[in-house]
């Protein structure tokens, strides 16, 4: 298991070389002079050049990415085009935000998705599933943003129960919590309802059933667990995606994550942000996927015996 | 097993590139951001027909009444600051925080006049190339130390070596300290415009000592030394920072404690928690939300014209548009009442002239062309198309995308057929710093509040394209009058030869003007002390609330 973990880890270092070349390439190709979007709408062109020679921009894209390239593997993800403050510790200020938030947020999602998931599968066609299937399909349908407003009218201009954004205690977690952990909600239930089906029709519920097993047991112990593999996988890949930042989340709600960082990066393309984001949400992700993984052994005993085999 | 697990790392690579594409297409904004206004000489400009007087809730000389109850201020603004370095900024938001934490060689009051901050006097030789100023000697930095002429040469010399300030500097010569509260600023030429330079945020007057002992750190929140009524005490990038009363400062010491800004980069969250009473002012009310704000009677809206230009460029050395009166007749095509009352909401005026109305050297006497599209058929049959053309329009993002929907529908009723390209920013620019283009819509906000930065850059021959001419213009008489205006030091003289400039460029016209945009704050009812500054340039330090 730690081999297989180690090997994992390890395949990392290609995918952050792939991710930044691409990220790079695909930045430098875009349209746009750097140096002049940097410079600002009304620079002339003496400050266009200056900032373009500051910036190292006037040397060809490839000696560009080696530069970068050198100094990441020092651990120096260079310092953004626009505030020139140093990218790593800009990055790590916003990334435990956006941390937290995902947290709650896929917590809502689960507490949410797999109760109504378990009861639409054992009751399917009954009025508790096809009420929890409207409302996973309202939950999936409904934009981030509009339900951020939303919800921001209701609890903080008119009851003035909530605060309406920015970071501080633990009421500004409800809202933006609610707003992101719902639409994950409505794709986990639907995950949870079709794979429960499936499994509770399978031939070993039947013969638990057989035998006499109580209904919540079998339920609970013999369906759930091997029903939870899909399920597992999608809140791994939300939850990992939630870590990317929710941008329109955090513009609503003024959140200070790292979502809007990519996007503001993106759109003044300060490419030395961008990449130090994508670096580390790259990371991220596979990390979490790699928990996943693991996660399967846990609770797929068969799974669990394939990495002794190997 | 493994397979699975190879096949997650790729997509998580493909899912961050896609991730990247993604975000890439979105809009990007394009309303510049760069501000550090100032008025040269007497204000000759009359008061703009709509918009209204900066409604003040409260006069700052009240404040010493001894009613005061709370001072410390919240405030919401969209986007965070850049840097605290002023010679690495030269956006609004960052030169809002670093007007009230440092100090400059001159300012300018609420109505935009040239007053003096650091400097109680200037004086300019006869030629125009040499500004003497006069230093106040009690001023001293935050920590006590005085500031000296050594110090404005200092911050002077520093500012011709960066990039962001390199432009502002540019006709600079040499910096003589006379002695230690007298500075000589020598140009290479007579340069008008320097006299409103001074009073850039980016060239706020720095500590040669806390620069030197602070090196590349200097800028972070630790490092930084003003001379200004206000210190940093914390910055949360991207959530908030908070600006404290210098109880060092040397002129008078403002009522407001301390000061919290909020990045709220929704405008309707931004509007929502001004009435929620969680901010006590907005810095910018968006048009869509100035209805809200205004019907409710917790908050007061002010509104004054901004320093800001919409307009439909047209690139004069394509073949149609090579023909003034094509020029003239898609102005006289165009109603540009509607574009106020959809685009903006009626938050705004119709751009009369060239030059922005908050900006001394606008003039009135300018008349925008009516709305006549018989006229603008006329014109066109004269030039030579009786039925029209086709023609492409360059634009990006949402409003302007509605805009160039409003053109397009308006000319194709004098015939014209317009093709609507919407771009990227970035791919925006780039095509029009090309001149591939035919017609494009654009803003301009003047950053140095004088006229020199409306025209020149956009107008003058030398700087096509990137630079901000990119309606191609070349015309001798356009460039004689812009040099003649920026050389000229006769402040009433020089405001003339804009006048002319004006009347030219309507004749000429490059561009179809199209609005001028409000500046709207949202504060509570209650607040007091504010007062609106014509260049949006807004003093805090006078904010507080009864008890």
């Amino acid at each position: 298991m730690s081999r297989y973990i180690l090997k994992r880890l390890v395949m990392l270092i290609p995918v952050v070389i792939g991710v930044t070349f691409m990220v790079y390439f695909i930045l430098s190709l875009s349209p746009g002079d750097t140096a002049a979007m940097i410079a600002g709408e009304t620079a002339d062109a003496e400050t266009i050049e200056a900032v373009r020679k500051d910036l190292g921009l006037d040397q060809p894209v490839i000696v560009q990415y080696g530069k970068y390239m050198l100094n990441l593997l020092r651990g120096d993800m260079g310092q953004s085009y626009k505030s020139k403050r140093d990218v790593f510790p800009s990055i790590m200020a916003s990334f435990p935000n956006t941390a937290k938030l995902a947290f709650w947020s896929i917590l809502v999602a689960v507490g949410i998705a797999l109760p109504i998931g378990i009861i639409s599968a054992t009751r399917q066609y009954s009025m508790i599933d096809n009420v929890g299937m409207v409302a996973a399909l309202l939950g999936v349908a409904t934009p981030n943003f509009w339900l951020g407003l939303m919800l921001i009218i209701l609890f903080s201009l008119n009851l003035g129960w909530l605060p309406s954004g920015g970071m501080g205690g633990w009421k500004n977690y409800i809202m933006p919590a609610i707003t992101l952990g719902t639409g994950d909600a409505a794709l986990i239930t639907r995950m949870t309802r079709s794979s429960m089906l499936e499994v509770i029709r399978q031939d070993y519920i039947r013969t638990a059933r057989a035998k006499g097993v109580p209904e919540k047991k079998v339920i609970h112990k013999h369906a759930l667990k091997n029903a939870l593999i899909p399920v597992v996988t999608v809140i791994g890949i939300q939850f990992g995606s939630l870590l990317g930042g929710a941008t329109l989340t955090e513009t609503v709600f003024a959140w200070p994550g790292v979502g809007r960082i990519v996007v503001d990066s993106i759109k003044s393309k300060d490419t030395p942000m961008v990449l130090g984001a994508i670096v580390l949400l790259t990371i991220t992700f596979s990390v979490v996927n790699l928990a996943v993984d693991i996660l399967y052994a846990f609770i797929d005993p068969r799974i669990k015996a394939q990495y002794k085999r190997k | 097993m493994r397979k699975s697990g190879n096949a997650k790392l790729v997509a998580a690579a493909m899912a961050a590139a896609m991730m990247l594409t993604a975000c890439g297409g979105g809009g990007a904004s394009s309303e510049t951001t760069t501000a550090a206004p100032a008025a040269g000489g007497e204000s000759t400009t009359a008061a703009p027909a709509a918009g209204g007087e900066g409604t003040t809730a409260a006069p700052a000389a009240d404040a010493g009444s001894g009613n005061i109850g709370r001072t410390d201020i919240v405030f919401a603004m969209q986007g965070d600051i850049v840097a605290l370095d002023p010679a690495q900024q030269q956006d609004t938001t960052s030169s809002i925080i670093l007007k009230h934490v440092y100090s400059t060689l001159m300012d300018t009051d609420n109505d935009g006049n040239l007053v003096g901050d650091l400097a109680e006097s200037y004086e300019i030789n006869e030629d125009g190339t040499a500004f003497t100023y006069k230093l106040r000697e009690d001023a001293v930095f935050a920590d006590g130390t005085p500031v000296t002429a050594q110090d404005v040469k200092f911050t002077y010399d520093r500012a011709k070596d960066m990039p962001k300030t390199k432009s502002n500097t540019s006709k600079i010569q040499e910096v003589v300290v006379d002695n230690d509260h007298q500075v000589t600023i020598k140009l290479v030429e007579p340069y008008a415009p320097f006299a409103t330079i001074v009073t850039s945020s980016n060239l706020s007057i720095l500590s040669e000592a806390a620069v030197t002992a602070a090196g590349d750190a200097y800028g972070d929140v630790d490092n930084i030394l003003g001379s200004g009524p206000f210190v940093v005490k914390e910055w949360v990038p991207n959530d908030h920072y908070v600006i404290e009363r210098n109880e060092n400062y040397w002129d008078e010491m403002p009522v407001t404690t301390s000061i919290t800004c909020r990045v709220i980069p929704e405008g309707s969250a931004r509007t929502i928690a001004l009435e929620a009473g969680e901010v006590d002012l907005v810095w910018n009310v968006d048009p869509t939300d100035c209805a809200n704000v205004e019907a409710n009677p917790d908050v007061l809206l002010l509104s004054q014209p901004s320093s800001s230009i919409e307009y439909l460029g047209m690139n004069v050395t394509k073949e149609v548009f090579a023909d003034q009166r094509v020029r003239q007749a898609i102005n006289y095509a165009l109603d540009k009442q509607a574009f106020v009352d959809t685009i903006i909401e009626g938050r705004g005026t119709i751009a009369n002239s060239y030059i922005n109305s908050a900006i001394p050297g606008w003039t009135d006497e300018v008349e925008a062309y009516p709305y006549d599209p018989e006229k603008a058929k006329e014109l066109l049959a004269e030039a030579g198309y009786p039925d029209g053309f086709s023609c492409k329009i360059y634009v990006n993002g949402d409003v302007r995308t509605r805009s160039a929907q409003m053109i397009q529908a308006q000319l194709a009723e004098v015939g014209i057929t317009v093709d609507i390209s919407t771009y990227e920013w970035g791919a925006l620019l780039d095509s029009l710093n090309a001149g591939e283009h035919e017609m494009f819509i654009l803003g301009w906000s003047n950053s140095s509040f004088d006229a020199d930065s409306s025209t020149y850059q956009l107008f003058h021959s030398t700087n096509h394209g990137a630079t901000g001419n990119r309606a191609f213009m070349t015309d001798e008489k356009v460039d004689q009058l812009i040099s003649d205006a920026a050389q000229e030091t006769d402040n009433a003289k020089r405001m003339e030869l804009y006048k002319e400039l004006q009347f030219y460029l309507h004749d000429f016209s490059p561009w179809c003007p199209l609005y001028y945009r409000d500046d709207n704050v949202g504060v509570r009812a209650d607040l007091k002390g504010f007062e609106l500054h014509k260049g949006a340039n807004h003093y805090l330090g006078n904010l507080y609330y009864e008890n």
